[in-house]
């Protein structure tokens, strides 16, 4: 089942669309123009590092325009975080639905394209100049400019996000600024976001993390020699980010024997969710 | 990109009564009214926001409570604003796509990532 397939059903007032698109979007009977674009979504969201800019030509080809492929990218990203979050936290369903059903088997879901050519930036929009330095000239010194300046096509969702991320970066009681650089690290790494890598640099030098440490874990490998306990968290981090759907109680409860509160748990999920949201945004976006 | 075994589908997962709604626990709007403070304020301003108070009454749940997905933050009233302050401006501003297309986008990102939500 789907939430969001029933909020389709009201939006599209069309139950058998919705329907549909819950099964199979390939399927649905979809104009070719929004066929490319949830094509394009899907992408974003198995493997962002596969879109370039020829992506983004092929929407305009298809007609879309600069500023709604990047409410496409910013949408999708935001709910890459929210499905993490979602189980994550393993929330349960609570809508009532009248669309049936339709279990997605994992070995039918198209799997990821593979790159030929390797990722091309030609093609990605440039930020309009006032509108980046607008959203820019604010930013503390260290922090991605680039980022939020691919995101200041919507200057209220850069400075949120702007916002967002210095606080999932900064570090609380139970897990400090250096463990969340380094679960940064290795999550751009699984996410293949090398800008990402590059906007963490400077933390990771400031918090002490050797070059060597750096590099390891932007492979998105957890270097040898990592504590038990912290390898089960660059473990979860893995799982929330690559196959969320996987995270179960025990996962909740190996933190808390660790001496971990609810809150502290719900910190780390909100991290790692977030950080899908980033990586979207900056490989969608072509920062 | 995945090195699990897989299952063959992921269950859902759905409320029966008396069972916890999530891993955490979890704070409603009830609760948070009746302590007060941080969580309340971050309940009350997303409940009189903009964005919030145009949203379709689709979005509102069966009990009236905050949705499962936004008290999943509530042990973190500010991680809670940080998350859920960039969604009016990306879902629900004058920028932003056509409800129907959002909800398309929404549904194959949730499915891709064979999420219930």
């Amino acid at each position: 089942m789907s939430a969001h397939a029933e909020f389709l059903r009201v939006a599209a007032e069309d139950e058998a669309l919705a329907a549909r698109v819950k099964r199979d979007f390939r399927k649905a009977g979809l104009p070719p123009h929004e066929h490319a674009l949830l094509e394009f979504v899907e992408t974003l969201t198995l493997a962002p590092w596969e879109i370039g800019g020829a992506d983004w030509n092929r929407l305009r080809g298809h007609g879309w325009k600069d500023v709604e492929i990047a409410h496409a990218v910013l949408g999708s990203a935001h709910f890459n975080y929210l499905n993490r979050m979602a189980d994550g936290t393993g929330i349960r369903f609570e809508y009532s639905t009248a669309i049936e059903t339709y279990p997605v088997p994992l070995a039918e879901r198209a799997p990821p394209r593979e790159s030929t050519t390797g990722r091309d930036d030609a093609g990605f929009p440039r930020p309009d100049p006032v509108a980046a330095a607008a959203i820019v000239q604010d930013l503390p010194s260290g922090e991605p400019a680039a980022l939020f300046a691919a995101i200041s096509v919507n200057p209220e969702a850069a400075r949120g996000a702007a916002a967002w991320r210095r606080y999932h970066l900064r570090g609380s009681e139970r897990f400090g600024e250096r463990d969340r650089i380094r679960i940064a690290l290795y999550v751009a790494g699984l996410d293949r976001c090398p800008a990402a890598v590059e906007w963490l640099r400077g933390a990771a030098d400031r918090s002490g993390i050797a070059a060597a440490e750096v590099a390891t874990l932007a492979e998105g490998e957890v270097p040898a020699g990592t504590g038990a306990f912290d390898r089960f968290l660059f473990e979860h981090a893995r799982r929330l980010t690559q196959s969320p759907w996987l995270a179960a109680q025990e996962h909740v409860d190996r933190m808390r024997a660790e001496g971990w509160t609810d809150r502290d748990v719900l910190r780390f999920t909100m991290l790692v969710a977030y950080l899908s949201f980033e990586h979207r945004a900056a490989l969608g976006l072509g920062a | 990109m995945h090195d699990e075994a897989l299952p063959a589908i992921a269950p859902p997962r759905v409320v029966k009564a008396g069972e916890p709604q999530g891993f955490l626990r979890m704070i409603g709007f009830a609760e948070a009214m009746a302590e007060g403070g941080e969580l309340a304020e971050t309940y009350r301003a997303m409940r009189s926001g903009a964005s919030t108070s145009s949203r379709p009454s689709v979005y509102n749940t069966p009990g009236g409570d905050a949705a499962n997905i936004v008290r999943c933050h509530s042990l973190d009233p500010e991680g809670m604003r940080a998350g859920f302050g960039i969604s009016g401006p990306i879902h629900w501003s004058e920028r932003s796509l056509p409800w129907r297309l959002r909800e398309l986008i929404n549904t194959v990102t949730s499915q891709a990532n064979n999420c219930f939500y």
